[in-house]
């Protein structure tokens, strides 16, 4: 069991609890930040699997940067929308999950 | 390949960017006709570059002189080239259409008049940076390009949109994500 290997099975084990937070949090902002942690095992995994050769492997931290420039400017539109339908209804949840 | 044709390839990605760009600083009452100038010319630009590629064949093209693995390429190929025609064509009618619909200004619809030339010229940039990609972390990039340009047009309309465009968007972000996992998995059996 190399080191890389258990990085690279965290990341896949983030990844796997953001997914099941993103799908069963009500709260919407829950299932922002659900998203960062999916993100962050994505960024996880890439680093662990760069770190395989001898020198690490520059094109996947490439990715990882262009990856968290993406995460950020897609978490500042969601909160905007959020913000947006906060404000129309006064509920921070989806219409589907407001019945409770 | 001759950086005379690396420019087209290069514009026709940065022209209806450049556009959206003008568009946005143009403000409500002018943002029509530079949107729609970005359209004309990204439609140019895409009918010349489509006839460099009927003439001389595939084209690669390494931005700013930086190549593979690092850098960027961009590759034209027939497919390439036939999805550049059709979206260009698609959205050169779309444009015209717009400038009609948009067009009624009412006071309170300036904003939209505004807005929609900016989110959709950067759609129309995403998509040509989409069939331009010759690696398949360009095609992720193009992806959010596309997928943040057009949850902004849906949530263009106001009101229950907005719900409809942040939906989209959680699930869009997911999609993606894993995407970038099946990119990650391909390189790292292929590339170390």
């Amino acid at each position: 069991m190399t080191s890389v290997l258990v990085y690279a099975c965290a990341g896949i084990a983030l990844l796997c609890i953001g997914l099941l937070a993103l799908l069963c949090s009500h709260h919407v902002l829950r299932k922002v930040l659900a998203l960062n942690v999916m993100g962050s095992g994505v960024f996880m995994m890439l680093v662990a699997l760069a770190a395989r050769a001898p020198q690490p492997d520059p094109v996947p931290h490439g990715m990882v940067l262009t990856g968290i420039v993406v995460a950020v400017s897609a978490t500042a539109l969601a909160l905007a929308l959020l913000i947006r339908m906060h404000r129309d209804s006064g509920s921070a949840l989806l219409p589907e999950d407001r019945s409770r | 390949m001759s950086s005379g044709a690396g420019a087209w390839v290069v514009a026709a990605f940065a022209a209806p960017i450049a556009g959206a760009t003008l568009a946005l600083f143009a403000g409500p009452r002018a943002a029509r006709w530079f949107g729609a100038l970005g359209s004309v010319a990204s439609a140019l630009i895409t009918g010349a570059l489509v006839a460099t590629i009927a003439a001389h064949g595939p084209l690669r093209y390494a931005i700013a002189g930086w190549g593979a693995p690092l850098g960027i390429d961009f590759y034209v190929d027939g497919l390439a080239a036939v999805m550049l025609a059709m979206t260009s064509i698609v959205g050169l009618v779309v444009s015209v259409y717009a400038l009609g619909y948009f067009g009624r200004a009412a006071g309170h619809e300036s904003e939209r008049n505004w807005l929609f030339w900016p989110l959709w010229l950067m759609l129309w940039g995403g998509l040509n940076a989409l069939y331009l990609s010759a690696d398949l972390f360009n095609i992720y990039v193009a992806l959010e390009l596309i997928g943040m340009a057009a949850v902004a047009l849906v949530a263009l309309a106001g009101g229950s949109a907005v719900v409809a465009a942040l939906r989209y968007l959680l699930l869009a972000l997911a999609g993606s994500l894993l995407y970038v996992v099946g990119v990650e998995l391909l390189y790292a059996s292929h590339a170390i």
